[in-house]
């Protein structure tokens, strides 16, 4: 699951952050990831199926806005589901393209990567022997001028870039070659007329004998071949714009060519609500006797195994599973896929009981290694009552919790320069830069009488530790405190 | 398990986009498990101090809150002497949709504001509604006392 790391701050450092809102509200607030089978609460906000419908079995509201919202009340949103799904698709290469391009605008020389690249392609391609020397030519010149110059972004103002540089060569008629057009197939940088008389056969020829067995992938083509045909009809001015108009298009099925739904739009469009499986209902088992509820779980042809407890949860976990695939899912996977989600749910059902017990051994162990052992697993089984000694556990993590002030306080600190030092300019010069300083110092000053940065040492808190150890009346303290108001 | 890869998700955010002011992070190997520290904030009587806190996810998160406490001790209307916070969003009003990181801002928040109407120790909220002046002395000097 690539999407498990994936986070909409991926978005700050590429050249539109603002995509990182985009990114995060295609994602289900339950589970954080992005929206999956997503459904409509009757207060208008949406989550995964899965997500919403476990939730709803616990609590009958919203996570957002916690009005009252019932299982029944949920509406599939095939819409969304598609968006999520093309979004999702194209999210790794859109960022990898607008980190290029950011790099690109630092300075960097991608861009002659870029043009590199551009020249292998056209190696590969039978030109003309005269535009492939014009071409190499005139990239290496280029290569020189873009270390001093400004790369444009897009694709199209390059080739502007070459057209005003082949201007003041003056050569107009190879400016028509070597008009640089990106092939709506392969996405190459290619001459015009290359594109328009060998690449874009050659290209469409690989491109079908690739895809002939694949039939999904068969509209794609007939869309293609239509595209081709209009270019061949249409003036040879008018066809780099369709080849750019159309390229979109091609690019956006040819980006997941393997995939069974390649086309989102088109399955969207196909989408039916109805299906041949019928909701699960809620049963309430506290009127049933054990073997109605066995029989009830063999119809489904789930193992009637374990104890009553156990066969209630397992019903009532694959309720949700079904509701979800049928009811939501526009692509919903078969019972088997259900039955296997369902055993693998229960087996860490199983993992998670055990796992508390090993988490604790676990932990033990690290509270052993500092000659705490006894107490710490006295502490562990008090955590969740009013019993808990806290002193002891904060004797305990003393060094973790230093870390984590630590941490705390040097964002802190950051946090107060920040503010005060409102956007740095990247322009700074030395007198700036000494007033910084100063400033630093003046908030530091401000700081210190109050969160005490000296008491950062390590020494100060065992110190601090230790004098919350020798203060063992610490109830006490509340009492008398409490009594004298 | 999905609370698991929420949990670490949640961990990953925190990383990236930290709080102010506040920090967390697991205890040991045991990511259900975490410790966390918060800053007295500037405008309360607990300014200077830090405050540590233990967080227990339990196995079925987000769809139930988290369990935290204090370990430190404080002087506040809305956490009793065993760190036990008062706080609606750790209790009936928790939803899936709030993280760890939402909660310790909330806390934060608690510690500026504290809600007298819903105490956990009487005592204090009374002293909180009738004499602010002492309450907030006794919280300054157990914030040095304690969280210094």
């Amino acid at each position: 699951m690539n999407n498990s790391v994936s986070d909409p701050t991926d978005y700050a450092k590429s050249s539109i952050p603002k995509l990182s809102q985009l990114d995060s509200l295609l994602r289900c607030h339950i589970c954080k990831n992005f929206l999956k089978n997503p459904v409509l609460t009757p207060c208008s906000h949406t989550f995964c199926s899965i997500c919403m419908r476990l939730y709803l079995s616990k609590e009958a509201k919203c996570p957002l806005c916690l009005k009252e919202v019932r299982e029944s009340m949920l509406r599939s949103e095939y819409l969304v589901n598609e968006i999520v799904g093309s979004y999702t698709n194209i999210r790794d290469e859109l960022l990898a393209n607008l980190k290029k391009q950011e790099a690109r605008q630092d300075g960097q020389d991608i861009s002659i990567v870029e043009v590199e690249s551009d020249s292998e392609s056209l190696q590969v391609l039978d030109i003309e022997e005269d535009t492939k020397q014009y071409i190499s030519k005139q990239l290496s010149n280029q290569r020189n001028r873009i270390n001093n110059s400004h790369m444009t972004k897009k694709v199209t103002k390059k080739s502007n870039d070459i057209h005003s540089f082949l201007k003041s060569k003056s050569n107009d008629i190879m400016l028509k070659n070597s008009q640089l057009i990106e092939c709506p197939v392969c996405s190459k940088m290619v001459p015009k007329q290359t594109l328009e008389s060998l690449h874009l056969d050659k290209c469409l020829e690989e491109q079908s004998s690739k895809q002939t067995d694949s039939s999904n992938n068969n509209d794609d083509l007939t869309v293609l071949s239509e595209n081709i045909t209009e270019f061949e009809s249409d003036n040879s001015k008018d066809k780099s714009k369709k080849i750019t108009k159309h390229r979109a298009k091609i690019n956006d099925s040819k980006l997941i060519p393997n995939e069974k739904t390649s086309n989102h739009f088109d399955r969207y469009l196909q989408s039916t609500a109805a299906s041949e499986h019928q909701r699960l209902p809620k049963i309430n088992f506290s009127h049933m006797v054990t073997s109605q509820i066995k029989l009830k779980l063999a119809s489904l042809n789930l193992p009637s195994t374990g104890t009553r407890q156990n066969m209630i949860e397992r019903y009532n976990h694959y309720e949700i599973l079904w509701n979800s695939n049928f009811c939501d899912s526009i692509n919903p996977v078969a019972e088997s896929e259900l039955r296997r989600q369902l055993a693998s749910w229960e087996v860490s059902q199983k993992k998670a009981s055990n796992s508390s017990g090993n988490s604790i051994s676990s932990l033990m162990e690290i509270a052993k290694a500092s000659n705490h052992g006894l107490s710490y697993k006295t502490l562990m089984l008090k955590f969740r009552t009013d019993s808990f000694n806290k002193k002891a556990w904060a004797n305990i993590f003393a060094k973790e919790f230093n870390e984590l002030k630590k941490e705390a306080m040097s964002k802190l600190k950051k946090g107060k320069i920040k503010s005060i030092n409102e956007v740095p300019s990247e322009t700074q010069n030395e007198e700036k830069k000494e007033q910084r300083n100063e400033r630093n110092d003046i908030t530091q000053n401000e700081i210190e009488p109050n969160t005490c940065f000296d008491l950062l040492s390590s020494e100060n808190v065992i110190e601090l530790t230790q004098q919350s150890n020798s203060n063992d009346s610490i109830p006490d303290i509340t009492i008398s405190n409490t009594q004298e108001y | 398990m999905s609370s698991l890869k929420r949990i670490t998700k949640e961990l990953n955010d925190l990383g990236r986009d930290p709080p102010t002011s506040c920090s967390a992070g697991p205890v040991g190997d045991d990511i259900y498990h975490w410790q966390a520290s918060i800053m007295g904030p500037p405008d309360s009587p607990y300014a200077g101090g830090v405050f540590f806190l233990s967080i227990h996810f339990p196995t079925d998160y987000p769809f139930k809150p988290p369990k935290i406490s204090f370990t430190t001790k404080i002087y506040h209307p809305n956490i009793n002497a065993n760190g036990n916070i008062c706080l609606d969003i750790l209790k009936d009003q928790w939803s899936p949709a709030l993280t760890i990181s939402k909660v310790l801002l909330s806390i934060c928040s608690l510690l500026t504001d504290a809600n007298p109407d819903d105490p956990l120790v009487p005592e204090i909220a009374h002293l909180y509604k009738t004499d602010r002046p002492k309450y907030e002395a006794t919280a300054k000097e157990w914030t040095k006392k304690y969280a210094v």
